[in-house]
């Protein structure tokens, strides 16, 4: 090689000083940079740049990470340097990998969607599955649909985020209970697991939990053994029309009755005789009834002689006759008479 | 020569000088003798760096700041080439020690640039004239030289990026065999001119020393 520009001795020249300049950029979101960590980060440069037989001049790539990355809704200060390290790792290895063919610029933006969508931020998944598959984008070109479309679909399971290309509805993984019994075991077999735990915050510990009615994950109710609780619909119920029903009030509208329920409806529903009552007194109301031609009026307790039929027996005469109080209506009068 | 007629005492022993990497031995030598001293050496280097980084930027247009070391060694060599080519032509391997001590090496690439370029130029036109007149009876080595191994080199020729790069050519029926930097190859397409239409005097052998054995008669 060459004296005058000897490239296999070439040490890398570190960056420390240009990236803690852009915790200027990065203190917008929140996010900075010790100066352990930018050493770190600038080392992480030169290693990198040392594996995948690369040489730079400044520091202009791990400027544009910084940039672009610090905006990732899912980097914070206990992950900001490791993501910051380890993108920075892998984009001169997918720059060697696929020849250049790809520009600064583009493969930082191509890195960014990657981690932020497909791989939401996991930077175990990013590396596991999103390096190769960028690599194989940018080598593959064109061809890429063709060649590798099916293997790069969203994947539901992936917990991606939904965009408007692949909308996604929530799978049930689990088999449906067939009842309700079925149900409720599975309910309990996940309050047993032990990693199910509900005291997220420790808001319970052992010293205090004599003082607390314990709240069982099963059902949630201190008193679940208690069934009576549920006979909603118990002999010792109340009624309907007590004050003391919880139903009593709810709902009522103006000129609307007490009852929320039709009388007797919860007795019916649970299968229970209606209540032995007796009858309401009616009020006495005008009962109007149809007045027929020939000035006769149809009503309640009407005879035949008040209608004009000798006995119930002439049918004919009483089919016709109602035929005509269909037609005629209510105030017996013929269709068009005034 | 001095006003005297006498030359000087060349400190740089000119067998030493590798016509192939000129710039890289002139400066080992020039330090070796004392003409260059660390300082120089290591500004030198420095300016050369700075000028490969400004070939990095100008290879990718300014959409990649890395390249391979592969790459880049490729790039450093044909700086170095195009800083030689400055250099060859001074009168003795001193004066070229001491240019290159003075002048900025980012100047001396411009001004070898400019000098293969115009090469590189040159040669195009001349293969243009060497296929328009080509021999019906050249032969098969004749048409494929012409065809294939002088068209491809000057397709992917670059001054700037790649000005160190050879063509390897055989034809001795002609007197050409061997492998040519693009001053090489501007003498070998006015050879096949001159066989071609006859005329003579375009081509000296000593266009033909630069690279490779001496043509044949």
């Amino acid at each position: 090689m060459n004296g005058l520009i000897p490239l296999d001795n070439l040490s890398v020249a570190p960056v420390t000083d240009e990236i803690l300049a852009l915790n200027q950029v990065s203190a917008e979101y929140g996010l900075l940079l010790t100066e352990d960590e930018a050493r770190e980060l600038s080392e992480t440069r030169s290693k990198a740049l040392k594996e995948n037989d690369r040489i730079e001049f400044g520091s202009e790539t791990v400027k544009k990470i910084i940039g672009r990355f610090c905006s990732s809704r899912y980097l914070d200060v206990t992950n900001y340097a490791d993501v910051l390290n380890e993108i920075t790792y892998y984009f001169y290895y997918i720059k060697t990998e696929t020849g250049d063919k790809i520009n600064d610029d583009d493969l930082i933006e191509e890195m960014f969607t990657r981690f932020e969508l497909f791989s939401r931020g996991d930077i175990d998944r990013f590396e596991a599955k999103e390096i190769e598959r960028i690599i194989r984008k940018i080598v593959s070109g064109e061809h890429y649909q063709a060649w590798y479309g099916d293997d790069d679909r969203f994947d539901p399971f992936s917990f991606g985020r939904e965009t408007p290309e692949n909308l996604l509805s929530d799978t049930v993984t689990e088999t449906p209970a067939e009842d309700e019994e079925g149900a409720g075991r599975q309910v309990e077999a996940i309050a047993d697991e032990d990693d199910v735990d509900l005291d997220l915050f420790d808001d319970f510990s052992s010293e205090d939990e004599e003082d607390f009615d314990y709240v069982d994950a099963g059902s949630g109710w201190a008193n679940e053994d208690d069934e009576s609780l549920y006979d909603e619909v118990g002999t010792d119920a109340l009624e309907e029309d007590d004050p003391d029903h919880p139903f009593a009030g709810i709902g009522k509208k103006a000129g609307q009755s007490d009852r929320y329920f039709a009388p007797g409806s919860l007795r019916r529903m649970a299968g229970i005789p209606p209540k032995q009552t007796e009858p309401e007194e009616e009020e006495d109301e005008e009962i109007s009834g149809f007045d027929l031609p020939g000035g006769a009026t149809l009503t309640v307790g009407s005879s035949w002689e008040d209608v004009g039929l000798d006995s119930a027996e002439d049918l004919d005469d009483l089919d016709s006759l109602l035929d005509r109080i269909a037609k005629l209506g209510r105030d017996g009068k013929e269709n068009g008479d005034e | 020569m001095n006003e005297r007629g006498i030359a000087p005492i060349s400190k740089i022993d000119p067998a030493k000088l590798d016509k192939n990497n000129y710039a890289d031995s002139l400066a080992a030598e020039a330090e070796r003798v004392g003409i260059f001293t660390e300082a120089d050496t290591a500004r030198i280097r420095g300016e050369l760096l700075g000028v490969l980084g400004d070939v990095i930027g100008y290879s990718s247009e300014g959409k990649s700041s890395s390249v391979t070391t592969d790459r880049a060694g490729q790039m450093a060599k044909s700086i170095l080439y195009n800083i030689g080519t400055v250099l060859k032509s001074a009168p003795t391997p001193d004066d070229a020690a001491r240019t290159m001590k003075e002048k900025p090496m980012k100047e001396l690439y411009a001004e070898g640039y400019a000098i293969n370029l115009k090469k590189w130029e040159e040669a195009k036109r001349l293969w243009g004239r060497v296929r328009y007149t080509r021999l019906r009876d050249g032969g098969e080595d004749y048409d494929k030289a012409i065809d294939k191994n002088i068209r491809i080199y000057l397709r992917d020729y670059d001054p700037r990026l790649s000005a160190h790069d050879k063509l390897y050519l055989t034809l001795p029926k002609f007197g050409i065999r061997g492998a040519f930097h693009i001053g090489g190859a501007v003498a070998v397409l006015n050879r096949l001119l001159e066989a071609n239409t006859g005329r003579t005097g375009a081509v000296t052998d000593a266009e033909f020393r630069e690279v490779g054995e001496e043509p044949r008669n």
